[in-house]
């Protein structure tokens, strides 16, 4: 974004616009590519939404022109177009009680699981079953921190939340995550001490 | 022992705590397993997700998205997906950068545009397509490729390319289409996913009345089946997308399969939110309009049309949170909504129903029940229904798709019956149902004639926060907000 120097978004003509939005194309198309590829889980609905998210963003870029923290805010968009396919097809539902994060529990872990996680390498490939068995809520807060190494700042902006809502978003999601792995994959822990 | 607050684990996981605080909680981790495997296991699960394989976008991504803000009105509410091509994957960072660089700039002219447009179950009928489009079928559930591809017949026939691509198939035209002409796509396949079942796929569309037309496709492929009674998602939504490409050489045309019906054209309708209270929603079902024609582009002019001032405002750096609804933002609390939230007394009033734990969590939480009289009628291709909405038509298509129409006709109007006789064994629809079938030719398309005469009915309505179930003598017919419905059992 540094073509234009220290001229506001808002001083752009229209032709300026479509350079800056064509920069915004180069820099950020992979990882929200990559994001929403992990957020509907194959590569057609990913470049479908992913080209949506885009045309939103430039709409809002021409509709209300100013200096947005371009990547929360692309991370926005890609992140409410994909939670609003996935509402639409249903598969926004109300998480089963077994898959309900309980409060972080001092309890000990259950006799039958491991108490952790091993990292296999086939165990890689299991990510992305149990990606796609988180709510899409967890998997976003999962995704934007760990995929794409957002900020809790951004993650906060991106999901319209408050910093403290987005620490303990993000702990429930790594809780659920690890336990739901730990459930559909035991044998990828270690035996219990 | 005391174990760390939950937060300031995970502000030292991830490295946000100051020294001091960094190190007491180091000092804590050494002596508390339970903390320590949480920890190291919160890594772990890290790593995982940061190894999953980077993939390129499609190299023409950036071209559908140049022409997607070039020749259409933006929509907030459902996404239209464009496939100009197959991904090509292995190409080198900076070769993709040079691609993009090198792809005709947003400021300038493009070659020929390539109106693209796919669609979804409960979308209009494409018209205007242009004549050297391609129609996508995109499957979202495990289908059988061989059985579609042998059975797949397409009538008035033509000459095409057809392949499968992932889960998409592609009919490639190899000679222009005819113009101003329905065509139909049918195949006969069993459901990948709900082994046994037959599923009959039915695409319609119509292309533009004259050769070379750009004028972009209004939506949706119809899927056919029998009525379904399954509520474990009946209805396979079947995407179709038209996109004109440089045609490849022939390819012979599949064998016609023999067991299909014949019938005209079906369409499916948009649906809306069947809420109990809305107003009557404003029918959408006429093709979108052409884009409009732009302007050449000027230095100081962008080239790309105004996006509709309708269309969701751009996102405030903090606001209150519209990517989650009903959010709640207290730490302890999550926001996702149990099932068990519903009121557990009203159990006993919808038992009866012997709802699929599927089609109760479809439905959402049971809001009350009403009884009412309404009339009927069954059709070739579904059936009309009143009584359900005040003073509106139920549409329910036989493809799992439904409709809700204004009821405009009142006692003591002018009918139309007698227009146009039906065909023998067949029933023309009269007063409020034959009003909306005459008028509203998508209608009549969708449910074909009447199979028998309307008649008065008691119903019972079992309103949900998602959807109704309305029981038409033994069988509940499940209504969804999502569009779809089915029958119980």
């Amino acid at each position: 974004m540094t073509s234009f120097g220290e001229r506001s978004v808002v001083e752009f003509s229209a032709a300026e616009l479509d350079r800056y939005f064509e920069e915004i194309y180069t820099l950020y198309s992979e990882p929200i590519y990559n994001y929403v590829l992990r957020m509907m889980g194959n590569s057609l609905d990913a470049a479908d939404f992913t080209q949506e998210a885009f045309v939103k963003a430039f709409s809002s870029l021409q509709r209300n022109p100013r200096d947005y923290q371009v990547r929360p805010w692309l991370y926005r968009i890609a992140t409410n177009v994909c939670l609003d396919e996935l509402r639409r097809r249903g598969v926004v539902r109300w998480q089963a009680l077994d898959l309900l994060t309980e409060r972080f529990s001092f309890e000990p872990a259950d006799k039958d699981t491991p108490e952790r996680i091993v990292l296999y390498k086939e165990d890689v490939e299991n990510v992305r079953a149990i990606l796609d068995r988180l709510s899409p809520r967890y998997k976003t807060v999962l995704l934007l921190r760990e995929q794409q190494e957002l900020s809790y700042e951004e993650i906060g902006t991106v999901l319209g939340k408050r910093l403290s809502a987005v620490k303990s978003l993000l702990f429930r999601a790594r809780e659920q995550f690890r336990r739901v792995y730990l459930k559909e994959f035991p044998d990828a822990g270690s035996q219990k001490k | 022992m005391n174990h760390c607050d939950k937060k300031r684990l995970i502000e030292y996981l991830d490295g946000r705590l100051d020294v001091g605080t960094a190190a007491d909680v180091q000092a804590h981790l050494s002596d508390c397993r339970i903390c320590r495997d949480r920890v190291t296991d919160y890594k772990t699960l890290g790593t995982m997700i940061r190894s999953l394989e980077p993939v390129r976008p499609p190299e023409d991504l950036f071209q559908r998205i140049s022409y997607q803000i070039r020749t259409s009105r933006s929509s907030a509410s459902r996404p239209i997906a464009k496939r100009l091509g197959l991904a090509m994957a292995g190409v080198a960072a900076l070769a993709v950068l040079i691609v993009v660089l090198s792809q005709p700039g947003l400021g300038q002219e493009p070659d020929p545009p390539r109106p693209v447009v796919s669609f979804r179950a409960g979308d209009l009928m494409p018209v205007d397509v242009p004549n050297q489009a391609i129609i996508e079928l995109d499957f979202a559930d495990e289908i059988d490729h061989v059985a579609i591809r042998e059975s797949l017949r397409i009538t008035p026939p033509i000459a095409a390319d057809i392949y499968w691509f992932e889960n998409t198939l592609r009919i490639h035209p190899t000679q222009p289409l005819s113009p101003d002409t329905i065509y139909r796509v049918e195949a006969n396949a069993v459901l990948g996913s709900q082994a046994g079942d037959p599923l009959h796929l039915f695409v319609a569309f119509q292309t533009a009345p004259w050769s070379g037309a750009s004028a972009r496709a209004a939506a949706v492929a119809a899927q056919q089946a029998r009525e379904p009674t399954s509520a474990q998602d009946p209805v396979v939504p079947v995407a179709v997308s038209a996109s004109a490409l440089n045609l490849p050489a022939a390819v012979t045309q599949p064998d016609p399969p023999t067991d299909l019906p014949s019938d005209p054209a079906v369409v499916s309708l948009p649906p809306t939110a069947l809420v109990a209270d809305d107003p009557p929603p404003s029918p959408t079902i006429t093709p979108l309009p052409s884009p409009e024609a732009t302007r050449p582009p000027s230095d100081s002019e962008s080239t790309f049309k105004d996006p509709d001032p309708t269309s969701t405002p751009p996102p405030a750096a903090v606001t209150a949170s519209d990517v989650n609804d009903d959010e709640d933002d207290r730490d302890d609390d999550d926001g996702d909504k149990d099932p068990s939230d519903c009121d557990t007394d009203d159990d006993e009033q919808i038992r009866n129903l012997r709802l699929s734990d599927s089609a109760a969590d479809r439905l959402g939480c049971f809001i009350g029940t009403t009884r009412a009289v309404g009339r009927i009628q069954s059709f070739e291709r579904g059936r009309m229904l009143t009584g359900v909405v005040s003073g509106e038509i139920l549409v329910l298509g036989h493809g799992g798709s439904w409709l809700r129409q204004p009821n405009t006709w009142h006692e003591g109007d002018e009918s139309d019956d007698d227009d146009e006789a039906a065909p023998e064994g067949l029933f023309a629809p009269v007063r409020g149902f034959g009003n909306l079938w005459r008028s509203q030719s998508a209608v009549r398309q969708l449910l074909g004639w009447g199979s028998e005469d309307d008649r008065d009915l008691e119903l019972d309505v079992y309103q949900f926060t998602n959807g109704l179930v309305v029981e038409v003598g033994d069988r509940p017919l499940v209504i969804v907000n999502d569009g779809s419905w089915f029958a119980a059992r």
